[in-house]
């Protein structure tokens, strides 16, 4: 079974083939609960609070507190390229759709549901521990109709960055630029929070950040250039 | 198996003891393939090779002999044609429409690991496997297999707008499997 919301802006599609109806809710419920409390949009929401100055990082929940701390912890080991205090405003947006795809993923397994795909506006967690295969494609950057790869796994986290879906929505934060080295960065490998991250990542830096990947062990790269090259880095692990 | 793999075996099995008789098969080697990359790739030779690390980075390591492979005729390492499974002018340097034709990759994970790499009609200018590890040669296969066969559970993208995700292939996905 699978059902399809619109949370944090971006269309959600939950499938569980083995799901009742409880299980969806309470999936979606995490999304809401996390966008509350994280978006820079709505004014309420814990984020807004502390950047209006009138909630202090100590007063904060043990989340958004972890969120901050991974936060400094990512523009230190990025160089500055994961930035969510970019322009002097905390913004963890970058970290919070992982992390809630992450979070209900976690939600699902604690649950006893192993079988479930989770695609959040194109970053996906899937998991699979019998002998079915989810074929997961990656979106070609020319045309969104068509897809340049498949994957089939049984459990993955992949994340694919470009400015071709939202517009010029990344820009390098050292430059200043609109990164345009790459049409598209695909990252796959255990965990959607780094994939997440690092896709936008590796995106932002140009054909530098592929290095990054060696820090990365189990994560590999699918990516099209600018000059319309489809290439692969794929980890061995 | 990906021919680079498979010419560095057939280059090794060549090689002798006697250092001269090496030396001068290694400048002959170099010369010939480099003749053979220029006459077949022409003008953007160098540039479609020099990827993704040519800063000497750390995976600077695996750029070697990127022969453009012919998945079909494995133990061939000369580029000298181009498989009959690949689209006539599927890549050309001036049509940026979509230069890589239908260029599919299948990529089956198991327990978390990499276990095969299809490569599904791929024009061969546009094969550049690399992999962080040359140990991991020997996973790589390739396959020309029906793309459209693929019955795709969900689509990673950039970021979808809902405007966007009207137009995708997500949507539709979600539409077929929500109804």
């Amino acid at each position: 079974m699978r059902k399809l919301e619109t949370i944090m802006g971006i269309p959600i599609s939950i499938d569980i083939p083995k799901g009742n109806n409880k299980i969806f809710v309470d999936s979606f419920a995490i999304f809401s609960e996390i966008d509350n409390r994280f978006s820079t949009y709505k004014k309420d929401s814990e984020v807004s609070h502390f950047n209006k100055g009138t909630i202090s990082l100590k007063d904060c929940s043990d989340s958004f507190k972890a969120i901050y701390a991974k936060c400094l912890q990512l523009k230190k080991d990025t160089n500055g390229y994961f930035d969510a205090f970019y322009n002097k405003k905390y913004d963890p947006s970058g970290y919070v759709k992982g992390y809630a795809i992450d979070q209900v993923a976690n939600f699902l397994k604690q649950k006893g549901c192993d079988e479930f795909l989770i695609n959040a506006g194109g970053d996906i967690a899937a998991s699979s521990h019998s002998s079915k295969k989810w074929k997961i494609g990656i979106s070609d950057p020319n045309n969104t109709k068509k897809i340049l790869a498949h994957l089939e796994v049984d459990a993955i986290a992949i994340a694919t960055s470009g400015t071709y879906e939202r517009g010029d929505h990344i820009i390098d934060p050292l430059t200043k630029k609109k990164p345009d080295f790459f049409k598209s960065v695909t990252i796959f490998g255990p965990s959607i929070l780094i994939a997440d991250v690092y896709a936008t990542v590796i995106f932002a830096m140009g054909k530098k950040g592929l290095e990054l990947l060696q820090q990365l062990p189990g994560y590999s790269c699918i990516y099209v250039d600018k000059n319309n090259e489809l290439k692969q880095l794929l980890s061995s692990k | 198996m990906n021919g680079r793999y498979a010419f560095r075996i057939k280059l090794s099995a060549f090689l002798c003891d006697n250092k001269q008789v090496k030396k001068y098969f290694i400048t002959f080697a170099a010369i010939a393939i480099l003749g053979m990359i220029v006459i077949y790739y022409g003008p953007t030779a160098f540039k479609s090779n020099n990827v993704p690390n040519s800063g000497g980075g750390p995976l600077a390591g695996n750029n070697v002999a990127q022969s453009p492979s012919a998945p079909s005729s494995p133990t061939t390492p000369a580029p000298t044609s181009v498989p009959t499974t690949y689209k006539d002018g599927a890549y050309k340097g001036s049509d940026f429409q979509n230069p890589y034709g239908d260029v599919q990759i299948s990529i089956v994970i198991s327990n978390g690991k990499i276990t095969t790499v299809n490569l599904l009609s791929m024009p061969n200018a546009a094969e550049r496997s690399q992999y962080l590890s040359g140990q991991a040669g020997p996973m790589l296969q390739s396959q020309t297999i029906s793309a459209q066969s693929a019955q795709i559970d969900g689509v990673s993208g950039a970021t979808y707008t809902s405007q966007s995700y009207q137009q995708s292939l997500q949507s539709a996905l979600d539409q077929a499997k929500t109804a």
